[in-house]
Protein backbone atom coordinates (compact mmCIF):
# COMPACT_ATOMS: atom_id res chain seq x y z
CA UNK A 1 0.00 0.00 0.00
CA UNK A 2 2.60 2.08 1.15
CA UNK A 3 4.66 1.78 -2.25
CA UNK A 4 1.58 1.96 -4.56
CA UNK A 5 1.27 5.31 -2.55
CA UNK A 6 4.46 6.55 -3.20
CA UNK A 7 4.17 5.44 -6.59
CA UNK A 8 1.33 7.54 -7.14
CA UNK A 9 2.87 10.41 -5.67
CA UNK A 10 5.97 10.16 -7.86
CA UNK A 11 3.61 10.11 -10.87
CA UNK A 12 1.18 13.17 -10.36
CA UNK A 13 4.14 15.03 -9.19
CA UNK A 14 4.30 16.79 -12.67
CA UNK A 15 0.87 19.35 -13.72
CA UNK A 16 1.68 17.57 -17.21
CA UNK A 17 0.94 13.90 -15.98
CA UNK A 18 -2.07 15.18 -13.97
CA UNK A 19 -3.69 16.93 -17.25
CA UNK A 20 -2.94 14.04 -19.23
CA UNK A 21 -4.27 11.38 -16.36
CA UNK A 22 -7.34 13.90 -16.69
CA UNK A 23 -7.68 13.85 -20.34
CA UNK A 24 -7.49 10.01 -20.30
CA UNK A 25 -9.79 9.95 -17.88
CA UNK A 26 -12.56 12.08 -20.17
CA UNK A 27 -11.90 9.68 -23.14
CA UNK A 28 -12.19 6.75 -20.95
CA UNK A 29 -15.39 8.36 -19.65
CA UNK A 30 -16.82 9.44 -23.04
CA UNK A 31 -16.22 5.45 -24.30
CA UNK A 32 -18.28 4.41 -21.19
CA UNK A 33 -21.47 7.10 -21.02
CA UNK A 34 -21.04 7.33 -24.99
CA UNK A 35 -25.17 6.48 -25.38
CA UNK A 36 -25.79 9.11 -22.68
CA UNK A 37 -23.60 11.97 -23.89
CA UNK A 38 -24.07 11.78 -27.64
CA UNK A 39 -27.20 13.71 -29.00
CA UNK A 40 -28.00 11.15 -31.97
CA UNK A 41 -27.66 7.67 -32.58
CA UNK A 42 -24.21 7.19 -34.41
CA UNK A 43 -25.96 5.77 -37.22
CA UNK A 44 -29.10 7.66 -37.77
CA UNK A 45 -29.21 9.38 -41.09
CA UNK A 46 -30.63 12.84 -41.64
CA UNK A 47 -30.02 12.91 -46.03
CA UNK A 48 -31.86 16.31 -45.65
CA UNK A 49 -29.10 17.73 -43.60
CA UNK A 50 -26.01 16.28 -45.32
CA UNK A 51 -22.28 17.80 -44.87
CA UNK A 52 -24.36 20.89 -42.52
CA UNK A 53 -22.11 22.96 -41.09
CA UNK A 54 -21.81 22.97 -37.62
CA UNK A 55 -25.10 24.92 -35.64
CA UNK A 56 -27.10 24.46 -32.24
CA UNK A 57 -28.50 21.34 -33.67
CA UNK A 58 -25.06 19.42 -34.98
CA UNK A 59 -22.63 20.85 -33.04
CA UNK A 60 -20.22 19.99 -35.15
CA UNK A 61 -22.02 19.35 -38.58
CA UNK A 62 -22.93 16.25 -40.39
CA UNK A 63 -21.47 13.99 -42.60
CA UNK A 64 -22.13 13.19 -46.15
CA UNK A 65 -25.23 11.22 -45.16
CA UNK A 66 -26.38 13.56 -42.58
CA UNK A 67 -25.20 11.44 -39.60
CA UNK A 68 -24.12 13.60 -36.53
CA UNK A 69 -20.01 14.09 -36.68
CA UNK A 70 -19.66 14.63 -32.43
CA UNK A 71 -22.09 11.40 -31.68
CA UNK A 72 -20.05 9.77 -33.91
CA UNK A 73 -16.72 10.88 -32.60
CA UNK A 74 -18.07 9.96 -28.89
CA UNK A 75 -19.20 6.23 -30.29
CA UNK A 76 -15.40 5.84 -32.05
CA UNK A 77 -13.71 6.48 -28.53
CA UNK A 78 -15.24 3.32 -27.48
CA UNK A 79 -13.36 1.16 -30.54
CA UNK A 80 -10.62 3.16 -29.82
CA UNK A 81 -10.27 2.12 -26.48
CA UNK A 82 -11.51 -1.01 -26.83
CA UNK A 83 -9.30 -2.14 -29.22
CA UNK A 84 -6.26 0.30 -27.80
CA UNK A 85 -6.50 -1.80 -24.11
CA UNK A 86 -7.29 -5.16 -25.35
CA UNK A 87 -4.62 -5.06 -28.26
CA UNK A 88 -1.84 -3.78 -25.43
CA UNK A 89 -3.20 -6.85 -22.80
CA UNK A 90 -3.04 -9.35 -25.66
CA UNK A 91 0.36 -8.24 -26.40
CA UNK A 92 1.40 -7.74 -23.15
CA UNK A 93 0.42 -11.62 -21.71
CA UNK A 94 1.94 -13.66 -25.03
CA UNK A 95 4.74 -11.41 -25.31
CA UNK A 96 5.88 -11.59 -21.36
CA UNK A 97 5.45 -15.13 -21.26
CA UNK A 98 7.66 -15.74 -24.48
CA UNK A 99 10.52 -13.20 -23.62
CA UNK A 100 10.13 -15.03 -19.75
CA UNK A 101 10.38 -18.27 -21.43
CA UNK A 102 13.34 -18.06 -24.04
CA UNK A 103 15.03 -15.65 -20.72
CA UNK A 104 14.74 -18.35 -18.20
CA UNK A 105 15.53 -21.14 -20.06
CA UNK A 106 17.84 -19.90 -22.76
CA UNK A 107 19.42 -22.12 -25.19
CA UNK A 108 17.18 -23.85 -27.80
CA UNK A 109 14.00 -22.31 -26.43
CA UNK A 110 15.51 -18.84 -26.54
CA UNK A 111 16.84 -19.61 -29.93
CA UNK A 112 13.57 -20.76 -31.53
CA UNK A 113 11.27 -18.13 -29.85
CA UNK A 114 13.60 -15.33 -30.84
CA UNK A 115 13.78 -16.03 -34.36
CA UNK A 116 10.14 -16.60 -34.85
CA UNK A 117 9.91 -12.89 -32.95
CA UNK A 118 12.58 -11.84 -35.09
CA UNK A 119 10.79 -12.70 -38.17
CA UNK A 120 7.31 -11.24 -37.41
CA UNK A 121 9.25 -8.59 -36.10
CA UNK A 122 10.94 -7.68 -39.30
CA UNK A 123 7.46 -7.46 -41.25
CA UNK A 124 6.36 -3.72 -40.63
CA UNK A 125 4.33 -3.84 -38.17
CA UNK A 126 1.03 -1.97 -40.46
CA UNK A 127 2.14 -4.39 -43.34
CA UNK A 128 1.54 -7.36 -40.75
CA UNK A 129 -1.93 -6.06 -39.29
CA UNK A 130 -3.22 -5.06 -43.15
CA UNK A 131 -1.80 -8.34 -44.40
CA UNK A 132 -3.35 -10.57 -41.26
CA UNK A 133 -6.59 -8.38 -41.84
CA UNK A 134 -7.29 -8.92 -45.14
CA UNK A 135 -6.81 -12.99 -44.57
CA UNK A 136 -9.03 -13.34 -41.20
CA UNK A 137 -11.39 -10.33 -41.82
CA UNK A 138 -12.44 -7.29 -39.72
CA UNK A 139 -14.27 -7.54 -36.59
CA UNK A 140 -13.28 -5.59 -32.96
CA UNK A 141 -11.97 -8.81 -31.21
CA UNK A 142 -10.07 -10.14 -34.74
CA UNK A 143 -8.67 -6.48 -35.32
CA UNK A 144 -7.41 -6.33 -31.16
CA UNK A 145 -5.89 -9.49 -31.58
CA UNK A 146 -3.79 -9.12 -34.36
CA UNK A 147 -2.36 -5.19 -33.50
CA UNK A 148 -1.56 -7.39 -30.05
CA UNK A 149 0.37 -10.22 -32.18
CA UNK A 150 2.20 -7.01 -33.95
CA UNK A 151 3.34 -5.67 -30.45
CA UNK A 152 4.31 -8.98 -29.21
CA UNK A 153 7.98 -9.22 -30.21
CA UNK A 154 8.61 -5.68 -28.42
CA UNK A 155 7.52 -7.29 -25.18
CA UNK A 156 9.82 -10.36 -24.91
CA UNK A 157 12.35 -8.38 -26.36
CA UNK A 158 12.68 -6.31 -23.34
CA UNK A 159 11.22 -8.97 -20.66
CA UNK A 160 14.34 -11.59 -22.35
CA UNK A 161 16.70 -8.68 -21.50
CA UNK A 162 15.23 -8.01 -17.91
CA UNK A 163 15.61 -11.56 -16.77
CA UNK A 164 19.20 -12.32 -18.32
CA UNK A 165 19.57 -9.34 -15.88
CA UNK A 166 17.63 -10.80 -12.93
CA UNK A 167 18.96 -14.37 -13.29
CA UNK A 168 22.35 -13.23 -12.27
CA UNK A 169 20.76 -12.58 -8.92
CA UNK A 170 21.97 -14.85 -5.77
CA UNK A 171 18.57 -15.50 -5.20
CA UNK A 172 17.87 -17.13 -8.40
CA UNK A 173 20.99 -19.50 -8.12
CA UNK A 174 19.49 -20.50 -4.49
CA UNK A 175 16.15 -21.16 -5.78
CA UNK A 176 17.52 -23.52 -8.10
CA UNK A 177 20.01 -25.33 -5.59
CA UNK A 178 17.06 -25.79 -3.07
CA UNK A 179 14.74 -27.60 -6.05
CA UNK A 180 12.17 -24.59 -7.39
CA UNK A 181 10.71 -25.70 -10.09
CA UNK A 182 11.25 -23.52 -13.35
CA UNK A 183 7.40 -21.96 -13.15
CA UNK A 184 7.18 -21.33 -9.41
CA UNK A 185 11.09 -19.69 -10.42
CA UNK A 186 9.70 -17.78 -13.07
CA UNK A 187 6.44 -16.72 -11.85
CA UNK A 188 7.27 -15.94 -8.42
CA UNK A 189 10.91 -14.77 -8.57
CA UNK A 190 11.79 -13.15 -11.44
CA UNK A 191 8.01 -11.97 -12.84
CA UNK A 192 7.66 -9.89 -10.35
CA UNK A 193 11.33 -8.49 -10.74
CA UNK A 194 10.68 -7.81 -14.33
CA UNK A 195 7.01 -5.79 -14.03
CA UNK A 196 8.06 -2.31 -13.90
CA UNK A 197 8.81 -2.85 -17.61
CA UNK A 198 6.02 -4.44 -18.45
CA UNK A 199 3.89 -1.73 -16.68
CA UNK A 200 5.68 0.85 -18.65
CA UNK A 201 5.95 -0.34 -22.05
CA UNK A 202 2.01 -1.36 -21.83
CA UNK A 203 1.01 2.32 -21.08
CA UNK A 204 3.33 3.51 -23.50
CA UNK A 205 2.07 0.88 -26.40
CA UNK A 206 -2.15 1.85 -26.00
CA UNK A 207 -1.18 4.71 -27.79
CA UNK A 208 0.44 3.41 -30.93
CA UNK A 209 -2.26 0.62 -30.47
CA UNK A 210 -4.71 3.49 -31.08
CA UNK A 211 -2.62 4.98 -33.78
CA UNK A 212 -2.42 1.54 -35.45
CA UNK A 213 -6.60 0.94 -35.25
CA UNK A 214 -6.72 3.96 -36.87
CA UNK A 215 -4.49 3.67 -39.29
CA UNK A 216 -6.45 0.36 -39.93
CA UNK A 217 -9.99 2.43 -39.93
CA UNK A 218 -8.21 4.80 -42.42
CA UNK A 219 -7.40 2.24 -44.89
CA UNK A 220 -10.30 0.46 -44.94
CA UNK A 221 -9.20 -2.61 -43.12
CA UNK A 222 -10.29 -1.86 -39.79
CA UNK A 223 -13.24 -1.86 -37.81
CA UNK A 224 -16.29 -2.23 -40.95
CA UNK A 225 -18.72 0.44 -41.94
CA UNK A 226 -21.18 2.13 -40.68
CA UNK A 227 -19.66 1.39 -36.80
CA UNK A 228 -18.06 4.74 -35.91
CA UNK A 229 -14.37 5.12 -35.96
CA UNK A 230 -12.07 7.61 -35.62
CA UNK A 231 -9.84 6.79 -38.54
CA UNK A 232 -13.10 5.90 -40.48
CA UNK A 233 -14.47 8.97 -40.23
CA UNK A 234 -11.10 10.75 -41.44
CA UNK A 235 -11.29 8.53 -44.17
CA UNK A 236 -14.96 9.34 -44.66
CA UNK A 237 -14.68 12.80 -44.56
CA UNK A 238 -11.30 13.44 -46.86
CA UNK A 239 -13.34 14.08 -50.28
CA UNK A 240 -15.09 17.37 -48.54
CA UNK A 241 -12.24 18.84 -46.37
CA UNK A 242 -13.21 22.21 -49.11
CA UNK A 243 -16.96 22.35 -48.08
CA UNK A 244 -16.89 20.23 -44.25
CA UNK A 245 -13.54 20.21 -42.87
CA UNK A 246 -14.74 18.72 -39.51
CA UNK A 247 -15.86 15.41 -40.74
CA UNK A 248 -12.12 14.80 -41.00
CA UNK A 249 -10.28 17.31 -38.73
CA UNK A 250 -12.46 16.64 -35.08
CA UNK A 251 -11.81 13.15 -35.28
CA UNK A 252 -7.58 13.12 -36.64
CA UNK A 253 -7.70 16.26 -33.56
CA UNK A 254 -9.26 13.46 -30.97
CA UNK A 255 -6.64 10.97 -32.12
CA UNK A 256 -4.21 12.99 -31.36
CA UNK A 257 -5.31 14.63 -27.99
CA UNK A 258 -5.93 11.15 -26.80
CA UNK A 259 -2.74 9.35 -28.07
CA UNK A 260 -0.92 12.44 -26.57
CA UNK A 261 -2.65 12.19 -23.26
CA UNK A 262 -1.62 8.19 -23.24
CA UNK A 263 2.07 8.81 -24.29
CA UNK A 264 2.60 11.24 -21.39
CA UNK A 265 0.94 9.24 -18.80
CA UNK A 266 3.50 6.56 -20.03
CA UNK A 267 6.29 8.84 -19.77
CA UNK A 268 4.96 9.68 -16.36
CA UNK A 269 4.33 6.32 -15.41
CA UNK A 270 8.04 4.90 -16.40
CA UNK A 271 9.34 8.14 -14.56
CA UNK A 272 7.60 7.49 -11.66
CA UNK A 273 8.67 3.56 -11.57
CA UNK A 274 12.11 4.58 -12.46
CA UNK A 275 13.58 7.60 -11.39
CA UNK A 276 17.00 7.29 -12.73
CA UNK A 277 15.15 7.73 -15.98
CA UNK A 278 13.62 10.82 -15.07
CA UNK A 279 14.30 13.60 -17.97
CA UNK A 280 17.12 11.90 -19.55
CA UNK A 281 14.84 10.05 -21.73
CA UNK A 282 11.27 11.17 -23.07
CA UNK B 1 35.00 -9.86 -37.99
CA UNK B 2 34.30 -13.08 -40.49
CA UNK B 3 33.17 -14.77 -38.02
CA UNK B 4 30.29 -12.52 -36.29
CA UNK B 5 29.48 -11.85 -40.00
CA UNK B 6 28.94 -15.45 -40.86
CA UNK B 7 26.89 -15.58 -37.63
CA UNK B 8 24.55 -12.69 -38.56
CA UNK B 9 23.90 -14.08 -42.26
CA UNK B 10 23.34 -17.64 -40.94
CA UNK B 11 20.69 -15.96 -38.45
CA UNK B 12 19.46 -13.70 -41.71
CA UNK B 13 18.65 -16.70 -43.75
CA UNK B 14 16.60 -18.26 -40.88
CA UNK B 15 15.07 -15.39 -40.44
CA UNK B 16 13.51 -15.53 -44.34
CA UNK B 17 12.90 -18.73 -44.07
CA UNK B 18 10.46 -18.27 -41.22
CA UNK B 19 8.90 -15.53 -43.15
CA UNK B 20 8.64 -16.84 -45.91
CA UNK B 21 6.67 -19.75 -44.33
CA UNK B 22 4.52 -16.88 -42.74
CA UNK B 23 3.97 -15.17 -45.62
CA UNK B 24 3.37 -19.00 -47.18
CA UNK B 25 0.47 -19.52 -44.21
CA UNK B 26 -1.28 -16.82 -44.94
CA UNK B 27 -3.34 -18.23 -48.06
CA UNK B 28 -3.20 -21.65 -46.57
CA UNK B 29 -4.52 -20.33 -43.05
CA UNK B 30 -7.24 -18.47 -44.50
CA UNK B 31 -10.48 -19.75 -42.52
CA UNK B 32 -12.91 -21.90 -44.71
CA UNK B 33 -11.43 -22.52 -48.10
CA UNK B 34 -9.05 -19.96 -49.51
CA UNK B 35 -10.46 -20.95 -52.83
CA UNK B 36 -13.64 -19.21 -51.97
CA UNK B 37 -12.10 -16.54 -50.35
CA UNK B 38 -10.30 -15.98 -53.78
CA UNK B 39 -13.38 -15.47 -56.02
CA UNK B 40 -15.20 -13.57 -53.40
CA UNK B 41 -18.19 -12.50 -54.23
CA UNK B 42 -17.75 -13.23 -57.82
CA UNK B 43 -20.07 -16.20 -59.18
CA UNK B 44 -17.60 -18.93 -60.41
CA UNK B 45 -18.06 -22.86 -61.66
CA UNK B 46 -17.07 -26.00 -60.29
CA UNK B 47 -14.48 -25.94 -63.35
CA UNK B 48 -13.06 -22.49 -62.52
CA UNK B 49 -12.85 -23.49 -58.78
CA UNK B 50 -10.74 -26.84 -59.78
CA UNK B 51 -8.75 -24.70 -61.96
CA UNK B 52 -8.19 -22.22 -59.35
CA UNK B 53 -7.43 -24.35 -56.69
CA UNK B 54 -5.16 -26.21 -59.15
CA UNK B 55 -3.42 -23.18 -60.12
CA UNK B 56 -2.66 -22.33 -56.11
CA UNK B 57 -1.15 -25.31 -55.99
CA UNK B 58 -3.71 -26.21 -53.12
CA UNK B 59 -4.48 -29.74 -53.95
CA UNK B 60 -0.96 -30.50 -53.34
CA UNK B 61 0.74 -31.61 -50.11
CA UNK B 62 1.42 -28.55 -47.75
CA UNK B 63 5.28 -29.26 -48.13
CA UNK B 64 5.41 -29.98 -52.02
CA UNK B 65 3.47 -26.37 -52.51
CA UNK B 66 5.38 -24.45 -50.24
CA UNK B 67 8.70 -25.74 -51.94
CA UNK B 68 7.40 -25.47 -55.60
CA UNK B 69 6.21 -21.86 -53.70
CA UNK B 70 9.77 -20.95 -52.37
CA UNK B 71 11.33 -21.87 -55.51
CA UNK B 72 9.34 -20.04 -57.97
CA UNK B 73 10.21 -17.17 -55.88
CA UNK B 74 13.39 -17.19 -55.62
CA UNK B 75 13.86 -17.86 -59.31
CA UNK B 76 11.83 -14.22 -59.67
CA UNK B 77 8.51 -16.19 -60.45
CA UNK B 78 5.85 -14.29 -57.79
CA UNK B 79 3.04 -15.65 -59.51
CA UNK B 80 0.19 -13.95 -61.53
CA UNK B 81 -2.16 -11.40 -60.09
CA UNK B 82 -5.59 -11.79 -60.62
CA UNK B 83 -6.70 -8.07 -60.24
CA UNK B 84 -3.98 -6.88 -62.89
CA UNK B 85 -4.09 -10.29 -64.84
CA UNK B 86 0.06 -9.28 -64.49
CA UNK B 87 2.99 -11.07 -63.84
CA UNK B 88 3.63 -9.65 -59.88
CA UNK B 89 7.16 -9.70 -61.00
CA UNK B 90 6.10 -6.89 -63.50
CA UNK B 91 4.49 -5.05 -61.08
CA UNK B 92 6.87 -5.43 -58.29
CA UNK B 93 9.73 -3.68 -61.32
CA UNK B 94 7.33 -1.01 -61.89
CA UNK B 95 6.24 -0.20 -58.29
CA UNK B 96 9.06 -1.10 -56.00
CA UNK B 97 11.45 1.77 -57.31
CA UNK B 98 9.30 4.35 -56.80
CA UNK B 99 9.01 3.19 -52.69
CA UNK B 100 12.42 2.92 -52.59
CA UNK B 101 12.89 6.61 -53.58
CA UNK B 102 10.88 8.03 -51.23
CA UNK B 103 11.42 6.43 -48.22
CA UNK B 104 15.29 6.47 -49.34
CA UNK B 105 15.15 9.94 -49.46
CA UNK B 106 13.34 10.60 -46.69
CA UNK B 107 15.23 8.25 -44.39
CA UNK B 108 18.13 10.32 -45.24
CA UNK B 109 16.58 14.00 -44.11
CA UNK B 110 14.66 12.25 -41.21
CA UNK B 111 18.13 11.34 -39.82
CA UNK B 112 20.06 14.35 -40.81
CA UNK B 113 17.53 16.78 -38.86
CA UNK B 114 17.01 14.41 -36.45
CA UNK B 115 20.46 13.59 -35.13
CA UNK B 116 21.26 17.79 -35.12
CA UNK B 117 17.70 18.51 -33.66
CA UNK B 118 18.67 15.93 -30.93
CA UNK B 119 22.26 17.18 -30.12
CA UNK B 120 20.92 21.10 -30.28
CA UNK B 121 18.60 20.02 -27.59
CA UNK B 122 20.64 17.82 -25.37
CA UNK B 123 23.15 20.91 -25.46
CA UNK B 124 20.89 23.42 -24.84
CA UNK B 125 19.05 21.04 -22.29
CA UNK B 126 16.87 23.21 -19.87
CA UNK B 127 16.65 26.27 -22.43
CA UNK B 128 13.36 27.08 -24.19
CA UNK B 129 14.69 26.10 -27.01
CA UNK B 130 14.99 22.46 -25.96
CA UNK B 131 11.46 22.59 -24.53
CA UNK B 132 10.10 24.05 -27.56
CA UNK B 133 11.97 20.95 -29.85
CA UNK B 134 10.99 18.37 -27.55
CA UNK B 135 7.22 19.37 -27.43
CA UNK B 136 7.05 19.84 -30.84
CA UNK B 137 9.34 16.40 -31.12
CA UNK B 138 6.65 14.56 -28.69
CA UNK B 139 3.55 15.76 -30.49
CA UNK B 140 4.71 15.40 -33.62
CA UNK B 141 5.12 11.33 -32.67
CA UNK B 142 1.22 11.39 -31.95
CA UNK B 143 -0.13 12.51 -34.83
CA UNK B 144 -1.08 9.75 -36.95
CA UNK B 145 0.50 10.10 -40.85
CA UNK B 146 -2.73 9.72 -42.92
CA UNK B 147 -4.09 12.57 -40.99
CA UNK B 148 -1.04 14.69 -41.58
CA UNK B 149 -0.57 13.91 -45.13
CA UNK B 150 -4.83 15.38 -45.41
CA UNK B 151 -4.11 18.44 -43.20
CA UNK B 152 -0.87 18.96 -45.76
CA UNK B 153 -3.24 18.61 -48.45
CA UNK B 154 -6.16 20.37 -47.47
CA UNK B 155 -3.70 23.39 -46.66
CA UNK B 156 -0.98 22.82 -49.77
CA UNK B 157 -3.07 21.77 -52.70
CA UNK B 158 -7.09 22.57 -51.74
CA UNK B 159 -6.43 25.51 -50.27
CA UNK B 160 -3.28 27.51 -51.02
CA UNK B 161 -2.90 25.49 -54.77
CA UNK B 162 0.74 25.55 -54.46
CA UNK B 163 1.47 21.57 -54.95
CA UNK B 164 0.23 19.19 -56.61
CA UNK B 165 -2.60 16.72 -54.35
CA UNK B 166 -1.41 12.99 -55.97
CA UNK B 167 0.62 11.69 -58.30
CA UNK B 168 4.29 11.08 -58.63
CA UNK B 169 6.60 12.26 -60.83
CA UNK B 170 10.96 11.11 -61.20
CA UNK B 171 13.37 14.00 -61.26
CA UNK B 172 14.25 12.95 -65.70
CA UNK B 173 10.41 14.02 -65.95
CA UNK B 174 11.55 17.80 -64.80
CA UNK B 175 13.40 18.44 -61.78
CA UNK B 176 10.44 21.19 -60.89
CA UNK B 177 7.81 18.47 -61.28
CA UNK B 178 9.47 15.54 -59.46
CA UNK B 179 10.22 17.76 -56.78
CA UNK B 180 6.31 19.36 -56.10
CA UNK B 181 5.03 15.98 -56.51
CA UNK B 182 6.80 14.55 -53.91
CA UNK B 183 7.62 17.30 -51.20
CA UNK B 184 4.57 16.51 -49.44
CA UNK B 185 4.74 12.97 -49.16
CA UNK B 186 8.42 13.27 -48.28
CA UNK B 187 7.41 15.42 -45.36
CA UNK B 188 4.72 12.91 -44.23
CA UNK B 189 7.08 9.74 -44.42
CA UNK B 190 9.69 11.75 -42.44
CA UNK B 191 8.17 13.90 -39.77
CA UNK B 192 7.55 10.82 -37.23
CA UNK B 193 11.10 9.20 -37.81
CA UNK B 194 12.77 13.00 -37.12
CA UNK B 195 10.92 13.10 -34.15
CA UNK B 196 11.64 9.74 -33.20
CA UNK B 197 15.51 10.03 -34.12
CA UNK B 198 15.25 13.72 -32.10
CA UNK B 199 14.09 11.73 -29.21
CA UNK B 200 16.54 8.73 -29.06
CA UNK B 201 19.64 11.48 -30.17
CA UNK B 202 19.02 13.64 -27.23
CA UNK B 203 18.44 11.13 -24.78
CA UNK B 204 21.54 9.05 -26.06
CA UNK B 205 23.82 12.44 -25.86
CA UNK B 206 22.65 13.32 -22.20
CA UNK B 207 23.96 10.24 -21.07
CA UNK B 208 26.89 10.63 -23.28
CA UNK B 209 27.36 14.06 -22.06
CA UNK B 210 27.57 12.89 -18.55
CA UNK B 211 30.12 10.74 -19.04
CA UNK B 212 34.12 11.01 -17.45
CA UNK B 213 35.43 11.35 -20.92
CA UNK B 214 33.27 14.72 -21.73
CA UNK B 215 34.71 16.31 -18.97
CA UNK B 216 38.18 15.22 -19.23
CA UNK B 217 37.82 16.39 -22.74
CA UNK B 218 36.64 19.67 -22.00
CA UNK B 219 38.89 20.12 -19.03
CA UNK B 220 42.08 19.31 -21.84
CA UNK B 221 41.17 23.05 -22.65
CA UNK B 222 39.26 21.16 -26.54
CA UNK B 223 36.34 23.96 -28.28
CA UNK B 224 33.07 22.86 -27.16
CA UNK B 225 32.07 21.62 -30.63
CA UNK B 226 35.06 19.33 -30.91
CA UNK B 227 33.91 18.07 -27.48
CA UNK B 228 30.25 17.86 -28.65
CA UNK B 229 31.01 16.34 -32.25
CA UNK B 230 34.14 13.89 -31.77
CA UNK B 231 33.65 12.90 -28.12
CA UNK B 232 29.96 12.84 -27.83
CA UNK B 233 28.00 12.42 -30.83
CA UNK B 234 30.45 9.75 -32.23
CA UNK B 235 29.67 7.80 -29.20
CA UNK B 236 26.04 8.61 -29.22
CA UNK B 237 25.71 7.18 -32.65
CA UNK B 238 26.07 3.95 -31.72
CA UNK B 239 23.05 3.07 -29.99
CA UNK B 240 21.45 4.98 -32.71
CA UNK B 241 22.45 3.30 -35.26
CA UNK B 242 20.62 0.25 -34.06
CA UNK B 243 17.36 1.98 -34.64
CA UNK B 244 17.61 2.38 -38.14
CA UNK B 245 16.22 -0.90 -39.06
CA UNK B 246 13.52 -0.14 -37.39
CA UNK B 247 13.16 3.04 -38.81
CA UNK B 248 13.45 1.37 -42.42
CA UNK B 249 10.33 -0.95 -41.68
CA UNK B 250 8.43 2.38 -39.96
CA UNK B 251 8.74 3.94 -43.19
CA UNK B 252 7.97 1.34 -45.53
CA UNK B 253 4.79 0.53 -43.36
CA UNK B 254 4.19 4.55 -43.78
CA UNK B 255 3.70 3.90 -47.63
CA UNK B 256 0.59 1.58 -47.50
CA UNK B 257 -1.06 4.68 -46.16
CA UNK B 258 1.26 7.74 -47.76
CA UNK B 259 0.95 6.42 -50.90
CA UNK B 260 -2.56 5.51 -50.77
CA UNK B 261 -3.42 9.35 -49.88
CA UNK B 262 -1.08 10.97 -52.39
CA UNK B 263 -2.35 8.38 -54.89
CA UNK B 264 1.46 7.44 -55.74
CA UNK B 265 1.70 4.02 -57.54
CA UNK B 266 4.28 2.08 -55.12
CA UNK B 267 4.72 -0.75 -53.23
CA UNK B 268 2.17 0.47 -50.30
CA UNK B 269 -0.85 1.22 -52.83
CA UNK B 270 -0.06 -1.80 -54.80
CA UNK B 271 -0.12 -3.53 -51.10
CA UNK B 272 -3.44 -2.19 -50.63
CA UNK B 273 -5.28 -2.43 -54.00
CA UNK B 274 -4.36 -6.33 -53.75
CA UNK B 275 -5.97 -6.03 -49.76
CA UNK B 276 -9.23 -4.50 -51.22
CA UNK B 277 -9.55 -7.26 -54.47
CA UNK B 278 -7.51 -10.11 -51.96
CA UNK B 279 -5.66 -10.85 -54.39
CA UNK B 280 -2.79 -13.06 -52.25
CA UNK B 281 -0.16 -13.43 -55.05
CA UNK B 282 0.54 -9.83 -54.46
CA UNK B 283 0.05 -9.41 -51.15
CA UNK B 284 2.27 -12.24 -50.00
CA UNK B 285 4.74 -11.11 -52.69
CA UNK B 286 4.57 -7.33 -50.85
CA UNK B 287 4.70 -8.61 -47.39
CA UNK B 288 7.81 -11.20 -47.94
CA UNK B 289 9.62 -8.65 -50.11
CA UNK B 290 8.80 -5.73 -47.67
CA UNK B 291 10.28 -7.96 -44.98
CA UNK B 292 13.41 -9.30 -46.79
CA UNK B 293 14.13 -5.81 -47.59
CA UNK B 294 14.00 -4.85 -43.51
CA UNK B 295 16.24 -8.13 -42.94
CA UNK B 296 18.65 -6.68 -44.88
CA UNK B 297 18.94 -3.65 -43.46
CA UNK B 298 19.32 -4.79 -40.39
CA UNK B 299 21.53 -6.80 -41.40
CA UNK B 300 24.10 -4.21 -42.86
CA UNK B 301 23.13 -2.26 -39.73
CA UNK B 302 24.49 -4.93 -37.21
CA UNK B 303 27.00 -5.40 -39.65
CA UNK B 304 27.82 -1.33 -39.32
CA UNK B 305 27.13 -1.98 -35.78
CA UNK B 306 30.09 -5.09 -35.10
CA UNK B 307 32.49 -2.91 -37.06
CA UNK B 308 32.03 0.21 -34.70
CA UNK B 309 31.49 -1.20 -31.29
CA UNK B 310 34.18 -4.60 -30.99
CA UNK B 311 32.21 -5.16 -27.76
CA UNK B 312 29.34 -6.55 -29.68
CA UNK B 313 31.10 -8.84 -32.31
CA UNK B 314 32.74 -10.57 -29.27
CA UNK B 315 29.66 -11.24 -27.96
Amino acid sequence: MEKIMSFLKNLFDRKIVILAAAGTLLFIGMAIFAPLLAPYDPNRQDLMSSLAKPSAKYLLGTDLHGRDILSRIIFGTRISMVIGILAVFIGTIIGSLLGLIAGYFGGIPDLVIMRILEAVFSIPRIILAIALGAVYGNGLAILAVIIGFSTIPGYARLIRGQVFQVKQNDFIAAGEVIGVSSARQILKHILPNVISPIIVMMTQNIGSAILTEASLSFLGVGINPPTATWGGMVNDGRSYLLTSPLASLAPGVCIVILVICLNILGDGVRDALDPRLKGITH
Amino acid sequence: MKKYILKRLWQMLLVLFLVSVFCFSLVRLIPGDPVKAVFGEVQYTEEEYQELRSELGLDKPYLEQYFRWITDFCCGDFGVSYTFDRPVRELVAQRAPITLYLTGISLVISMILGICAGVFTAVKRGRPSDTIITLLANTTHCVPNFWLALLLVFLFSVSLGWLPSYGFAWPSEGILKSFKTCLLPIVCFSLGPIAGITRQTRSCMLEVIRQDYMRTAKAKGLRKNTVIFRHGLRNALIPLITFMGMYVSTLLGGSAIIEQVFSIPGMGSLLMTSVSARDFPVIQTCVLLMAAFSIMINLIVDILYGYIDPRIRLN
